[in-house]
């Protein structure tokens, strides 16, 4: 799962063995090829990755060609991962994948979603979602599949369950260090006011007498959204906000 | 609400499968059911999962069963012939007669090797519960195999605007062959035969801006007999029968 621990081998289309042509893998082609979507297929037994790159935005994004991906682009995966965060995001991933009893209750998968070299000009976002895809017969997790997609996000690393069966996603929080219900990392609506009032400039005593509410009130909203937005100033609260279109 | 069915009230063992245990197959049956969960939300498209053999469907996701209007009980009380009652009618016939088309083309690249890079296309009209018809256009893959056979095949499914007779296309993505139904000629046809050629098309640009056969052919410097021809030739390919008919339905599918 972690991409260091995997060699990145197969680029080749339409990957050929000398048993002829591997059917599971094929079809994992064709489907991203239709829907022009990339993504890596984690092999744990033979510890190798398969790279499907159709997604066009991806190309010009990354700097890469139609099916292959550049040595550079899995340095910049490297840098994701060496990320004291995403590491940990992976570590909480593998450990749900492998270690868990349960076996049938699989239908769920993982989000990260990032900023690829903040800071610098080519700034970019991706989002990862991580899904536990082929079991063997004797019920080991043998594939493991990886799609890349571009998203609008910014700020932190976000790690996201995503349960199919009770149509629920949860929020990874590092402070506690569990999973937490969307909803409750959402800004609410009050929220949202008092960013929109403070980003038009407006001094926190105008808010809360507009809003009708004393000024512990107002502060107490206020360190709500840093701590839902994961950030330390309004003025990055803003910046996050309206970069994720909360208002 | 769950719409995952019971698959194994209805599938039982293929007899090419007699390798596999009867425990084996029950879990090769949901994990495949699991697999394409997963994987239509993490898509966040419509997608189907059902059996090659029959068009059985034994995973059908959320989104298209709200659009529809039905509840999985419904689903699960006609599980068997669901497709085909909410399939118009029209559509169902079409598909019918489609199989024999189908075969010759199979035959003549059919091996299981061929299996890998086939993607079926389709647009169908499925009935919702109002009554009211819904198109889908339709990705339709062979997934699962087993020892070499493909017993299962994901539909991705993707809701239309527009609600027409149904469309089919057969699409090899190693060779990048498509071939395309034509309803004048009625059978399977190349792409190739089916699209415009440049000197076609740059003729039906003419015409599309009022240009007189004789202009065009001064034009272009061919003579008047071979625009003629080309004429007749894109009316046959844009199955129409008069070059307005040919203007207006290059314009509506975006050709010139």
């Amino acid at each position: 799962m972690v991409f260091e621990k995997l060699l990145i081998t197969k680029q080749k289309f339409r990957a050929v063995d000398e048993k002829g042509i591997n059917i599971f893998l094929a079809n994992l082609e064709a489907l991203s090829c239709v829907e022009q979507v990339t993504k890596l297929l984690f092999d744990h037994k033979s510890k190798e990755v398969y790279v499907y790159n159709y997604d066009p935005s991806l190309f010009n994004l990354m700097g890469s060609e139609r099916n292959s991906l550049s040595p550079e682009i899995i340095q910049k995966l490297r840098t994701v991962e060496e990320l004291p965060l995403t590491n940990k995001f992976f570590e909480i991933i593998n450990k749900s994948f492998i270690d868990k009893a349960n076996e049938f209750d699989r239908t769920y998968f993982f989000s990260i979603d990032f900023v690829c070299n903040e800071g610098a000009e080519d700034q970019f976002s991706l989002s990862l979602k991580i899904l536990p895809y082929l079991y063997t017969s004797d019920k080991k997790l043998q594939n493991t599949l990886c799609f890349f997609e571009q998203s609008n996000h910014v700020g932190k690393p976000k790690l996201r369950l995503h349960n199919v069966k009770k149509q629920q996603v949860l929020v990874y929080t590092t402070s506690t260090g569990r999973f937490i219900d969307e909803e409750r990392t959402v800004l609410n609506q009050t929220e949202i006011e008092v960013l929109r009032r403070s980003g038009e400039g407006e001094k926190e005593q105008f808010i809360a007498e507009a809003l009708d509410m004393p000024l512990g009130n107002l502060k107490r909203i206020k360190t709500s959204i840093f701590e839902k937005l994961k950030v330390r100033s309004i003025s990055e609260a803003i910046f996050v906000a309206y970069k994720q279109g909360l208002f | 609400m769950d719409f995952e069915f019971t698959p194994l009230s209805v599938f039982e063992k293929h007899s090419s499968f007699d390798f596999l245990t009867q425990e084996e197959w029950e879990w090769y049956l949901s994990e495949f059911v699991r697999r394409g969960r997963i994987y239509s939300e993490s898509r966040n498209r419509s997608f189907m999962v059902v059996s090659i053999k029959n068009s059985v469907p034994l995973f059908i996701s959320r989104q298209v069963i709200d659009e529809l209007g039905y509840t999985a009980q419904e689903l699960r009380d006609d599980q068997e012939y669901f497709l085909c009652n909410i399939t118009h009618t029209e559509d169902l016939i079409f598909f019918q007669n489609l199989e024999e088309h189908i075969k010759p083309i199979m035959q003549k690249f059919g091996s299981d090797r061929r299996l890998i890079d086939l993607c079926l296309q389709f647009t169908v009209r499925y009935r919702c519960k109002d009554q009211n018809y819904l198109q889908f256009d339709c990705n339709m893959y062979p997934m699962a195999m087993l020892n070499g056979r493909s017993t299962f095949a994901l539909v991705s499914m993707r809701k239309l605007d527009s609600i027409k007779p149904a469309t089919f296309h057969i699409y090899f993505m190693n060779e990048n062959i498509r071939y395309i139904y034509s309803s004048r000629q009625k059978k399977l046809v190349l792409e190739e035969k089916v699209m415009l050629k440049p000197i076609e098309l740059e003729i039906l640009e003419y015409v599309a801006k009022g240009v007189r056969e004789q202009n065009i052919s001064k034009k272009m410097n061919v003579d008047i007999n071979t625009i003629k021809y080309y004429k007749k030739n894109i009316m046959k390919k844009l199955s129409v029968h008069s070059m307005p008919q040919a203007v207006y339905y290059a314009l509506k599918k975006n050709i010139i």
